[in-house]
């Protein structure tokens, strides 16, 4: 079975969507924690500077790319943008590099 | 209300209404703030406390993460109702997913409150 590149894309952005809700504690928890007093920022970019809070920074980065790019697309099409299959199999590719090449640019530089 | 929610009778054409508006809402935001962050060194903390020490920030930092918990909330609707099956145990996971939510709202309640009104 061959997956077509728009529902690949529209997979992911159910997948990241769910992968963001279960990481939004530990953004819950990061925000309220280096807001909260000197001390509890040191701590709190003590513990992202680790290396497995910056794979899951990695992971959540990403998701949030995706999600934004594919949400994004979503509107268009909501707008009857992009409907033909040319456009949305361009657009599609377009999601999917995108996000992934700016995950890149962040991972590099976190 | 609750019953009504639990249900999750509440219409689709609502959901789908409610689920672009935040969408909007969120990437507005997000772009803002990525350019207010921009402007600072944020790994200090007296620069990462200052971005939040206007009133429409802070009105608008609350507004985003309560907009966020929503838009997940109706997106784990969604997932669960396509891939649960039984209504039992679909009901019995979203109340645990709510659980989850309603946690990080209260955190967020607490340590906001507590940061922007007690200390000011």
């Amino acid at each position: 079975m061959r997956l077509p590149l728009p529902a690949l894309v529209s997979i992911l952005h159910r997948m990241s969507g769910a992968l963001l809700f279960l990481l939004m504690p530990f953004l819950t928890w990061a925000f309220c924690s280096s807001l909260s007093s000197e001390l509890n920022f040191a701590k709190t970019i003590f513990i992202l500077n680790s290396w497995p809070a910056k794979v899951i920074q990695i992971f959540f980065i990403w998701a949030l790319l995706h999600h934004l790019m594919a949400g994004l697309r979503h509107l268009l099409l909501d707008l009857q943008i992009g409907n033909d299959l040319i456009l949305a199999r361009f657009s599609s590719k377009t999601v999917l590099f995108v996000s992934f090449i700016l995950t890149t640019i962040v991972a590099y530089w976190i | 209300m609750n019953i009504k929610w639990f249900k999750e009778s509440f219409g689709g054409m609502t959901q789908w209404v409610y689920q672009r508006f935040t969408a909007v809402f969120m990437v507005i935001y997000l772009l803002i703030m990525s350019a207010l962050i921009s402007n600072h060194s944020v790994f200090k903390y007296s620069a990462w406390v200052s971005i939040f020490d206007t009133a429409w920030v802070r009105f608008g930092t609350l507004i985003f993460f309560y907009v966020m918990f929503f838009h997940a909330w109706i997106g784990i609707l969604h997932i669960t109702e396509d891939y649960i099956k039984w209504f039992a145990i679909r009901r019995v996971i979203n109340f645990c997913f709510l659980v989850i939510i309603i946690l990080q709202i209260l955190i967020i309640n607490f340590y906001l409150i507590q940061i922007w009104v007690v200390d000011a």
